[in-house]
């Protein structure tokens, strides 16, 4: 028997799940950004990687990176899905605003741009 | 005489009928016979390959060779399964997917492999920044290859599993629903083509570096 849209399950958790995606990949845009800007948020996101990644010292300031990115994924991914999971969105605009924000992310950690941004 | 005959139009009828389909199902092996069957084989070429062959030449010298070689064979892996779950994905899209199954048992691979592809390829990773690795190097003599190509790839590598992460959890959350929901198919199918070509381009990329200087 098939279903109808009312009867199908609210759409929230995919949307919450697609936006948590795009918020952490962001993040990992937005501080590799910062620390090609400033020595010192280097240093600082450097020492969050050393604090729990084996071997954090190998890999340098990317441990801390992928922290949070990790971080800010997880963390708005539990948020998100308790906001959202009862709910019906738009999942067009909703699915618009995931394919910019990847695209945005995706230019934070490409090297030109970033000087283009930071006129290096 | 009579009996004879009686004989005779059995065997020309069994030799007219064509075989019924429980007979011929009976005669093919089991998929887990074939599969089995396939692992043995595979097993005993590969024990005759490790045993016999130079194998660990055809690896490097480096004490990053198993390493490395893992984190490739990983990420080729990743770009096999993930080109079938491309395919699959625009089956979805198009409203023309029977196997629903198969497409959520290999989101569930992709996550997998793709988390390990990027845990390996920390892993290595050490060795690309150690002194005189092919960092030092590319820095020494090429410095784009290392400022615009490697560290692309390094960071675009990371996308893979959240997005690998979504379409796995939008089609094991609304397995139910899939069918009826062409939204829902629209978007995943987009989730989907972006991890293949993040996928893709990352491949594409960690293939060219190597070939340029391995660790």
């Amino acid at each position: 028997m098939s279903q109808t849209p009312s009867e199908t399950k609210p759409n929230g958790r995919a949307v919450a799940a697609m936006l948590a995606a795009m918020i952490g990949l962001l993040v990992l845009g937005i501080v590799h950004t910062g620390t090609q800007a400033s020595s010192d948020f280097n240093t600082a996101v450097f020492n969050v990687g050393k604090a729990w990644i084996p071997n954090a010292t190998g890999i340098g300031p990317y441990s801390g990176k992928e922290t949070f990115m990790l971080i800010a994924w997880f963390g708005s991914w539990g948020l998100l899905y308790l906001s959202l999971r009862n709910r019906r969105v738009n999942l067009g605009i909703v699915t618009l605003i995931f394919m910019v924000g990847i695209a945005v992310a995706t230019l934070l950690v490409y090297t030109p741009f970033i000087h283009f941004m930071l006129s290096k | 005489m009579r009996e004879m005959k009686k004989n005779n139009k059995e065997d020309s009828q069994r030799l007219s009928d064509p075989p019924s389909t429980e007979k011929v199902e009976e005669a093919e092996p089991s998929p887990f016979i074939t599969i089995v069957g396939w692992a043995v084989i595979s097993l005993f070429f590969i024990l005759l390959l490790l045993t016999t062959s130079p194998f660990g030449a055809f690896l490097g010298t480096s004490e990053w060779a198993v390493v490395s070689a893992l984190h490739g064979m990983l990420a080729t892996l990743g770009v096999v399964i993930v080109t079938v779950v491309g395919y699959l994905g625009w089956r979805l899209y198009i409203g023309q997917l029977r196997a629903y199954s198969d497409l959520r048992i290999l989101s569930i691979l992709t996550v997998l492999v793709s988390a390990a592809t990027i845990i390996f390829g920390n892993w290595v990773y050490i060795a690309y920044r150690s002194p005189g690795g092919p960092r030092a190097y590319f820095l020494a003599n090429n410095p784009a290859i290392h400022e615009v190509f490697f560290e692309f790839k390094e960071f675009i590598a990371l996308f893979t599993l959240p997005l690998a992460i979504v379409a796995a959890y939008s089609l094991w959350t609304y397995r139910d629903s899939l069918p009826q929901n062409k939204q829902l198919r629209t978007t995943i199918t987009i989730v989907i083509v972006m991890t293949w070509t993040i996928f893709m381009v990352t491949y594409i990329l960690g293939a060219a570096v190597t070939k340029l200087r391995s660790v």
